[in-house]
């Protein structure tokens, strides 16, 4: 009798007792063991998102477990509105991710495999520099920026934010001192005019000062995917969608060839056609790089 | 590891270009007792979701008792204040068309039921009643920790904390979205922070964040549907207030003020309970879970 495709909904905590919600889909088999063989992809979302945002993290899942895969989707500290509340530090994900690998080798799962969407991509190589598993087999990073805090400051530099970024790097260190993630003070900040030129409240962003310090600040080390991208020995895919208008063409090839020369020659980067940053724009294409990555690298 | 494993499934119900997640609870496999016992729609409170930690066992206490639940995010969930979306009028329709689903699915009663924003929310759509769709199956409405009048509420505690900038400035600013002055452009909306809202230092968690469509529609002075006692007359179908005794958000004789408005207004059967507990109940789920279930079972079983 087969077992059938199932949707559970799971919650547990990090080890500083952060809460994590994820939902667990697991494909048709004909046995629990051969279900814990198949290839499961840990999913992790983008700025600002969460497991149901729409895109890679809404559309993914399913479409591979109706090609015979596993997926876990998580909500990290950042999802939601985690950047805006305070809690959501980029270095503190690392927890996030420690938590859901260890609930998943728990559960007896041997093929992880760790797909990060825009930020998830550079907290997924994050967690990656600084840990092994392994269980973990290989990491998809699709819309990976070289540098977080590089980024941001070109694009408020672009747009003209308010404030701009060197006023609120000054701002932020007077707030915070010298110990920015002990600081017991902190604020909301609103960028005005940071993501684009119109004039509608999404083309904003919201911090808070010592979020904003981890994610994008000058000192951001972990956001700067260039600077430990070479810690890491698994296999990596990295994705781009050729229209993607946040992550330029150069970024991930730079950050290939920094894990190279650094001696990782499994990593692969593949332009998606038709697709901006997100790349599930064009599925056929996206699906058919991520099956061959897990294909290729899941344990027989 | 301590690892909890939630019932339900998480469902999108197709509305205008967008979707309504939900999570769907104990699902019934017998006509019989789809017909006879209500459903219960649940509505998150401010900044919440169908994923909120406050609560989120109240749907396995349902269904373990044979109650199905759906819970649903609305535009005014996650960062709908924050990013102009959150529209409170907008949400009416919302909750009408996940009314219109589970009668779809064969569910012929169904109590609304929202912790803080959402019983302002559940009593809203109650009382515009057959102006909207998927009403008729409505039986019944459970508002928790509602505010008397949401806009009240929020000015009063702005003061309390002398809050930057006050209520006042932000209600003069929006008015130039709003009601701009002869042969002046509206003008554009925009995210604000309002910092000591609630509490007195200048830290995220006593901060709120509006822009100013979203604080117009929810907390200005103007935010008709979130005005709970204009509206509480009209709703005809049961009610259970519960309050929580050491709410330090809303006011006792809020609550009981609530109460008197329906009952004054003819509807016969008003419900109220207290619970020594705070405005998010920690700690007292269960006995708020009894309650919930008693109310049920004496109009329902």
């Amino acid at each position: 009798m087969k077992i059938r495709e199932r949707q559970e909904l799971i919650r547990f905590r990090t080890r500083d007792r952060f809460l994590i919600n994820s939902l667990l889909i697991t494909a048709e088999s004909h046995r629990k063991e051969e279900i814990l063989d198949i290839p499961i992809l840990l999913q992790i979302h983008g700025q600002l998102g969460h497991f149901l945002a729409r895109g890679t993290p809404r559309l993914l899942p399913h479409a591979l477990v109706e090609r015979g895969f596993n997926t876990m989707s998580m909500n990290t500290r950042l999802a939601y509105a985690g950047q805006i509340t305070g809690q959501g530090i980029f270095d503190d994900t690392i927890k996030d991710i420690d938590a859901a690998v260890e609930f998943l080798t728990g559960e007896g799962f041997k093929n992880i495999f760790i797909l990060g969407y825009s930020l998830g991509a550079s907290m997924a190589a994050y967690w990656a520099s600084n840990r092994e598993h392994a269980n973990v087999k290989g990491l998809i990073l699709e819309g990976l920026l070289y540098s977080s805090p590089d980024s941001k400051r070109k694009r408020f530099a672009e747009w003209g934010s308010s404030p701009t970024y060197e006023e609120a790097s000054e701002k932020a260190k007077a707030v915070l001192g010298d110990d920015p993630y002990n600081s017991a003070r902190d604020e909301i900040l609103i960028f005005y005019h940071s993501r684009g030129p119109n004039l509608e409240p999404l083309s904003d962003e919201i911090f808070t000062y010592k979020t904003w310090w981890f994610m994008a600040g000058p000192e951001a080390h972990a956001t700067m995917t260039y600077k430990h991208i070479h810690k890491i020995d698994l296999p990596m895919l990295m994705i781009r969608g050729e229209n993607d208008h946040i992550v330029e063409e150069w970024e991930p090839a730079a950050l290939a060839q920094v894990a190279r020369k650094s001696g990782n020659q499994n990593v692969r980067v593949r332009q998606i056609s038709d697709a901006g940053h997100d790349c599930m724009e064009n599925s056929d294409e996206m699906l058919k790089e991520i099956i061959h990555m897990l294909t290729k690298w899941s344990k027989e | 590891m301590q690892v909890e494993r939630c019932s339900g499934t998480i469902i999108s119900i197709p509305f205008d270009n967008h979707k309504i997640d939900a999570l769907l609870c104990g699902i019934p496999t017998q006509n019989k007792h789809i017909a006879e016992r209500p459903v219960i729609l649940r509505l998150h409170g401010i900044l919440g979701n169908l994923l909120d930690e406050t609560e989120h066992k109240l749907p396995s206490v349902l269904a373990a008792h044979g109650f199905s639940s759906l819970t649903m995010n609305t535009l005014l969930a996650n960062l709908g204040l924050f990013f102009g979306f959150g529209i409170f009028d907008d949400t009416m329709p919302q909750i009408g068309k996940a009314c219109e689903f589970l009668g779809k699915a064969g569910f012929k009663k169904i109590v609304i039921a929202g912790h803080g924003l959402g019983g302002c929310m559940a009593i809203r759509y109650a009382a515009l009643g057959h102006d909207l769709p998927g009403f008729s199956a409505v039986k019944g409405i459970i508002a928790i920790a509602t505010p008397y009048s949401m806009p009240d509420t929020i000015r009063r505690r702005w003061r309390r904390f002398n809050s930057e900038p006050t209520y006042n400035e932000i209600y003069e600013k929006a008015k130039r979205v709003f009601k701009p002055s002869a042969g002046e452009e509206p003008a554009r909306d925009e995210p604000f922070v309002v910092k000591r809202a609630h509490g007195d230092t200048y830290l995220p968690e006593h901060s709120e964040v509006y822009t100013l469509k979203t604080w117009w529609s929810l907390a200005g002075p103007e935010a008709e549907g979130t005005k709970v006692y204009k509206h509480m007359g009209r709703v005809e179908v049961p009610i259970l207030l519960v309050h929580a005794l050491h709410d330090d958000i809303l006011d006792r004789s809020e609550f009981e003020d609530l109460g008197k408005v329906a009952m004054d207004a003819g509807n016969s059967d008003v419900t109220q309970f207290f619970v020594e507990a705070g405005h998010t109940f920690e700690g007292r789920h269960h006995e708020l879970g009894q309650i919930t279930l008693r109310w049920l079972n004496d109009r329902f079983s």
